[in-house]
């Protein structure tokens, strides 16, 4: 049975309810018991120095460390953040049930949800959870550090010849990120240009014959075992020919911040362009 | 007239394997796919359409073959044209073992899968047997009731697993419940071959048995079937049909069950002139539908089981209409 | 000659004996007659005979030979088992039921030759329905379909039928029809069981006539000697009364309940 008896704290401030990335009104105020459902907002809640608040995270938080050694949900349903009674519930686009956050806001909750789909609104994202928690200053600072890093990453890839690109998420099967997803803006950032659909979803399954295409010059993919793993069956197959003979390069990035949409994200799209300035 | 349909099914069929050659990919265009046929692609046009289409199409033809075919014997072996070899939970086993395996395995050893897809197969077919047995033997009766009960109850495993099945692994765990000859490689289809051609040939022999059996069980003993036997073979044969689909290509829906009724529309209901005919055109349609799967919203791709569950539905209905 | 021999024959359905122990003896151009009430065991008789429902205990030799001995497309081509209905899942054509009688003559790759569409033609001429060919089975009469199967027994060009309620939906012009071939295939050497409910039929059929009650065999013989008013009463709970005509058959009448 719900627990349905629930108070919270919320101090009430002169300055109008924000927004959003979701566009859900978000009030205003100190939070001290805050959860965050996944490992994009729960490193974003650390690094603005809201590590002390957070008294739970999501199953699948593992970074910084602190954050990995506080208590995981159970699962990600109404009852296992009722438990912890949260003046502030983060959630994510990338990954977090929509239908939990409108349960959780119909029961009176707090919640802030983010939608990165690119750098500048991951820097959005970071000014937004920053006013929410009258966090103001850190958060300036982070978003000034995001904001230059990601400017860094584009300024050096503006100077590396455009190529052909796919981010691939997952080798067998095929999946890739379409337009709009921040793997895509990952991808313009270092001056490639995604060749994925942009008419059937944000992770489309597509025909390994796509990696047989010239226009493919570049493949971008998150360094995990998995991806290693099923990238040396998808080589080894007709359909590998072009990145066998090196006709199309793979560039594997650093998983966790090329993965999720937090503020190491920057970090990714430095390595990017890095590895493409060795070898334009 | 048979003669003219006949000469339609090669003209489907050519449709097929030209389309399937020739169309729907991003690595050659059918300028390219053409050279690579005459003998003078390049390198990655040739990998494109030798390596990546050839094996697929060979793969959707022989898929496509062998559901038809099942369907095909299993109505008249159990004297009911509803009867689809998924709906007889003897593909259930093989696409839970293969949802479990692909969302278990290491990603090293995600070559598994149709194996264990087989050996889920079996063990399905076996347990809707023993469901189904009474004391004169599996009746038809039994074996659909069996069948559906053991198709529920695969289903529910299919999707518990997919919704404990870990993020990553999950669109290819899906994947599977919906079909897919995105892994077709030459390997596979060897090792599809004997499942294929084997059980094709015990149906030929046992066609005249089942065009009797299509009058009642009875009725056929009385001409000279050996019930028993027949009944045995063909399920079996049935169930390797179905078991090998879907170890290599996941679950392909309506082909089982509406291949046979379009062939019996054009050609009548003899076994021994339909099932050879059921075969081919059931190859043809699931490459073109296939086809589809990869053209439609190229280069990405759709799962062929919906393909063919959206074009086989308004069929079904019009059959529906058209039946007495 | 001796066709078919059964003795001490037993067989049911689901573990239980609905025939217990019965003897009969077929010879080549006979009609045999099988009565009795309801679910005396008439059609599982038959079917015992046929060797399609398994027995469980007694003997069956098909000239000479144990049943059992036999394989099942031997058994089809001297023997033909004529159902009361068959079941119809797909849209057959006249013509394709009755072809299936050469099964057991053409194993599973021959396709059928000029003999076999000659014995086809001729089964469907000899039930009155030879120009019937193409039409569909499922929009027949009942009694049509008792004539279509009746043909396809007689296109196995079996010695011997076994007929199960042959005359039941037929009108009155084709039970004298049925009544005719029979004595047609009489003539020509086919041997006949058939299991009736009209008595006034076995009468004008039989040879012999076997009456069963309750699995047993009660009464066998001519059908004079068997059909008596005491047979009636006692079997059947009928008063009949049996009307001798100066030409033909003897006729029995029902009066009332016993």
């Amino acid at each position: 049975m719900l627990v349905l008896a629930l108070s919270w704290a919320v101090a009430h401030s002169e300055t109008p309810p924000l927004l959003d990335q979701v566009g859900h009104r978000v009030e205003t105020g100190t939070a001290r018991r805050i959860v965050a459902l996944a490992p994009d907002v729960a490193e974003l809640a650390f690094a603005l120095g809201l590590g002390p608040a957070v008294v739970a995270v999501g199953p699948a938080v593992d970074y910084p460390e602190h954050a990995a050694s506080l208590p995981h949900l159970g699962a990600l349903d109404v009852e296992s953040v009722l438990v912890w009674r949260p003046d502030l519930v983060l959630a994510t686009t990338a990954g977090s049930d929509p239908r939990l956050v409108e349960r959780l806001r119909a029961l009176g909750l707090r919640t802030l949800t983010v939608d990165v789909t690119s750098c500048a609104r991951l820097v959005e994202a970071c000014t937004l959870v920053a006013a929410a928690t009258a966090a103001g200053d850190a958060g300036a600072e982070l978003a000034a550090g995001l904001r230059g890093r990601c400017a860094e990453a584009s300024r050096r890839g503006a100077k590396l010849p455009r190529r052909g690109a796919l981010y691939v998420v997952w080798w067998d099967p095929l999946i890739v990120a379409a337009p709009g997803t921040f793997h895509d803006d990952l991808l313009r950032h270092a001056n490639l240009s995604n060749l994925a659909p942009a008419n059937a979803g944000r992770y489309p399954r597509v025909s390994p014959e796509l990696l047989l295409s010239s226009a493919v010059e570049v493949v971008v993919s998150p360094d995990e075992p998995d991806a290693r793993a099923l990238f040396a069956r998808v080589v080894a197959t007709a359909a590998g020919t072009r990145l066998a003979r090196g006709a199309a390069r793979v560039i594997w990035l650093p998983a966790d911040p090329a993965s999720r949409p937090g503020p190491r994200l920057p970090e990714a799209y430095v390595a990017l362009v890095a590895e493409r300035e060795r070898a334009p | 007239m048979s003669g003219r349909a006949d000469a339609g099914l090669v003209v489907v069929l050519l449709a097929a394997l030209a389309g399937g050659l020739l169309l729907g990919g991003p690595g050659a265009s059918p300028g390219q796919a053409l050279s690579v046929l005459t003998g003078q692609g390049d390198a990655d046009a040739t990998a494109a359409v030798l390596g990546v289409r050839l094996p697929r199409l060979v793969l959707a033809l022989a898929v496509g073959a062998a559901l038809a075919l099942a369907g095909a014997a299993l109505q008249s072996l159990l004297a009911n044209p509803l009867a689809d070899p998924f709906l007889l939970g003897i593909s259930g086993g093989g696409a839970a073992a293969a949802t479990l395996a692909f969302a278990a395995l290491p990603a090293a050893a995600i070559g598994l899968v149709p194996a264990a897809a087989m050996l889920g197969a079996a063990a399905s077919t076996g347990l809707v047997w023993w469901m189904a047995r009474g004391p004169l033997g599996p009746s038809p009766t039994r074996m659909l009731l069996a069948g559906v009960a053991v198709n529920a109850a695969t289903s529910a495993v299919i999707l518990a697993i997919l919704a404990l099945a870990p993020s990553p692994r999950l669109a290819g765990a899906l994947a599977i419940t919906m079909g897919s000859f995105a892994a077709a490689t030459p390997e596979a289809a060897w090792w599809l071959a004997p499942y294929v051609a084997a059980p094709l040939l015990v149906l030929l022999y046992h066609g005249r048995d089942l065009g009797l059996l299509a009058l009642g069980e009875e009725s056929a003993a009385g001409l000279g079937v050996e019930v028993a036997i027949v009944r045995r073979r063909v399920f079996l044969a049935a169930a390797a049909l179905c078991g090998g689909a879907v170890a290599f290509a996941g679950v392909i829906g309506f082909v089982g069950l509406i291949t046979p009724h379009l062939c019996r529309l054009v050609w009548g209901y003899s076994p021994r002139r339909l099932f050879p005919r059921t075969a081919l055109a059931g190859a043809a349609l699931t490459a073109l539908g296939d086809l589809a799967a990869r053209s439609l919203l190229a280069p990405a791709e759709l799962p062929v089981g919906v393909v063919t569950a959206v074009i086989g539905v308004p069929f079904f209905v019009a059959l529906l209409r058209r039946s007495p | 000659m001796t066709l078919l021999v059964a003795a001490g024959l037993r067989g049911g359905y689901d573990g239980r004996d609905v025939v217990h122990g019965v003897d009969l003896e077929v010879r080549e151009r006979t009609c045999t007659a099988i009565l009795g009430p309801n679910g005396a065991g008439k059609s599982t008789l038959l079917r015992l005979l046929a060797g399609v429902l398994p027995s469980t205990g007694g003997t069956v030799e098909l000239l000479g030979r144990p049943l059992a001995s036999w394989r099942r497309r031997e058994i089809a081509r001297t023997l033909a088992l004529v159902p009361q209905q068959v079941q119809l899942a797909f849209p057959l054509t006249v013509r394709e039921v009755v072809e299936q009688g050469r099964a057991p003559h053409l194993g599973p790759w021959r396709p059928p030759g000029p003999h076999d569409h000659e014995a086809v033609a001729t089964a469907l001429t000899r039930v009155g329905l030879a120009g019937a060919g193409g039409r569909p089975v499922q929009r027949l009469s009942g009694g049509e379909r008792q004539r279509v199967l009746l043909a396809r027994a007689l296109a196995t060009e079996a010695r011997l039928l076994l007929l199960d309620e042959p005359a039941a939906g037929l009108d009155v012009r084709h039970q004298l029809a049925f009544v005719e071939t029979l004595r047609e295939l009489q003539a020509d050497g086919v041997a006949s069981v058939v299991v009736l409910h009209d008595w006034n039929l076995a009468l004008q059929l039989a040879d012999q006539v076997l009456v069963l009650r309750g699995g047993s065999s009660y009464a066998s013989g001519t059908p004079a000697a068997v059909l008596t008013e005491t047979l009636f009463r006692q079997v059947f709970g009928v008063e009949v009364e049996i009307v001798r005509p100066t030409t033909g058959a003897p006729v029995i009448v029902a009066r009332r309940q016993a």
